[in-house]
């Protein structure tokens, strides 16, 4: 028998605050999730960026020096072999003026401009930490007077300075967002209770406990405000999509189990709102000295 | 005693006085009339038992409990056992009848067999022959008097309090219902219905040899002596 499904919010009139509910949750989950969501996942893929850009250093050398052994080993051999050695460094890889002109052959037909240019040797190190920049630059003294390092500590700064204020700003809106979310469900509770004052009245008379009405109220309540949420997420999800299949460029660092993560806590958190706020407003509005029946 | 009023009086605010040193008991099995005329505070002296209202003076008692002093769950748990019928019509609109009847037992969480079984049998007993899926507005509200009356009575209650329940009942239907009141009085159930003056109900009373009381300027006093 399922008639207590019925006794709450049906019938004409009453289908419209729950239609109000229903759409105003909906709309408010989509917005807290497309926030959340884009927040963490570009968060996400900043971070793993970032961690990959700062273990990479970029040695270019215009000119080598002499190495010790000059018969047996080329001057980029033996940079390649002293740079290896170096404690903190994994892997160093080398991009020497011969590769760079082989591979230019294929954009310009005359190869003569760019013999003529000064080419680097360049040698593309990753650390397993940086921690001793001056061992680095005292070795790259050893192999070439003329050299650049480019650590890309400045585009690390200026990237973390633009995305830290844009996490702020996403966080304090997906925040907001949820508190609308308590506060329109929270509302509408109690909305709910003075427009079913006579259903709640004749409830009580036929001996209904308190804590079974509320059951019935959030029961029903939840149902509405949740459905609105899981539309509302499944609108964010496609929203989502489309915005990362867009910018993906943003997105690519983020692992695809992180993605997926963040994605499952966009659901739970406005769910968990949801049920927050009807479970407290109801206990509220029952025992209340100001209840309206 | 099963229902005593002891000096009660109740106001309404600002000082719109309804009933004054209302003084009066059912015994357990008992069956009382209060005959009053049209806002003469029957309706204000029944929301006492039933909505468990606190009066401005004086208590009400029912089931030797001061009402107003319980709390809430003590309220659902005596409120249980008075059956009500209301001048008023109290039908969950979204229901159909069979389970606004269902309803009360539902709450009880008696088991789904013994719902439909005494759900029908209440039926039964009014005399009700439309289907049972129908919802209440598609009915006359003679019909739905008789429903919230089925609904009344559906759980045995020890205690049935009735508010003008002929209302919108013809004689026929109201002697009917008389007979079935009598029927279960019979059986243990206290009964308590007040009603306006009406010839057939006064005749009924008297012919039973009920407890008749007169509920006029806002106090009770005997049938008789009116």
């Amino acid at each position: 028998m399922t008639l207590f499904k019925n006794i709450f919010l049906s019938g004409r009139n009453k289908t419209n605050s729950a239609f109000a509910l229903f759409a105003s949750v909906l709309i408010l989950a989509a917005l807290a999730v497309i926030f959340f969501c884009t927040t963490g996942v570009a968060g996400t893929s900043y971070y793993a960026w970032r961690k990959e850009t700062s273990n990479t250093v970029v040695l270019q050398v215009f000119t080598f020096n002499p190495p010790p052994d000059s018969e047996s080993e080329s001057a980029p051999e033996h940079a390649l072999e002293k740079l290896s050695n170096l404690p903190f460094v994994k892997k160093v890889t080398l991009l020497s003026k011969e590769q760079i002109l082989d591979l230019s052959s294929d954009w310009f037909t005359n190869t003569g401009i760019i013999e003529s240019l000064n080419l680097p040797g360049i040698f593309t190190i990753e650390l397993s930490s940086y921690s001793d920049s001056a061992l680095l630059k005292e070795t790259a003294l050893e192999l070439s007077q003329d050299f650049v390092i480019s650590d890309h500590t400045a585009i690390v700064d200026n990237a973390a300075s633009i995305f830290n204020r844009l996490f702020i700003a996403s966080a304090v809106v997906s925040v907001l967002m949820i508190l609308l979310i308590f506060f329109v469900v929270s509302s509408m509770c109690r909305f709910i209770v003075f427009t079913e004052k006579e259903s709640i009245k004749m409830l009580s008379n036929l001996g209904a406990r308190d804590r079974q009405i509320a059951t019935l109220l959030q029961r029903k309540v939840t149902l509405i405000a949740a459905a609105g949420a899981f539309l509302g997420y499944l609108l964010a999800v496609l929203v989502l999509s489309l915005l990362f299949f867009r910018l993906s460029g943003l997105f690519v660092f983020a692992p695809l189990s992180k993605v997926l993560f963040i994605l499952l806590i966009g659901l739970i958190i406005p769910i968990v709102t949801i049920l927050l706020a009807a479970f407290t407003s109801y206990r509220y509005s029952l025992d209340s000295k100001t209840t309206p029946y | 005693m099963i229902l005593s009023f002891q000096n009660t009086s109740l106001m309404y605010p600002p000082k719109s006085r309804v009933l004054e040193n209302i003084q009066f008991s059912v015994e357990e099995g008992g069956f009382c009339f209060i005959f009053g005329d049209n806002c003469s505070g029957k309706t204000s002296l029944m929301k006492l038992i039933y909505e468990m209202q606190k009066p401005t003076t004086g208590t009400v008692s029912v089931f030797d409990e001061s009402a107003a002093k319980l709390n809430s769950q003590q309220r659902a748990l005596l409120r249980r056992k008075i059956g009500v019928v209301s001048q008023q019509i109290m039908l969950f609109p979204q229901l159909t009848v069979f389970e606004n009847i269902a309803l009360p037992l539902k709450l009880e969480k008696t088991n789904e067999t013994f719902i439909m079984n005494t759900a029908k049998e209440a039926l039964k007993t009014i005399g009700y022959e439309k289907p049972p899926a129908l919802y209440p507005g598609s009915l006359s509200l003679g019909e739905q008097q008789l429903i919230s009356f089925a609904r009344a009575i559906a759980n045995k209650p020890r205690l049935l309090l009735a508010d003008d329940p002929f209302m919108y009942l013809d004689k026929k239907n109201s002697l009917n219902m008389l007979k079935i009141m009598e029927n279960l009085n019979d059986s243990g159930t206290t009964i308590l219905i007040t009603s306006v003056h009406n010839k057939h109900v006064e005749d009924f009373a008297k012919r039973s040899k009920t407890q008749m009381l007169t509920l006029s300027k806002r106090s009770l006093s005997p049938y008789d002596k009116i």
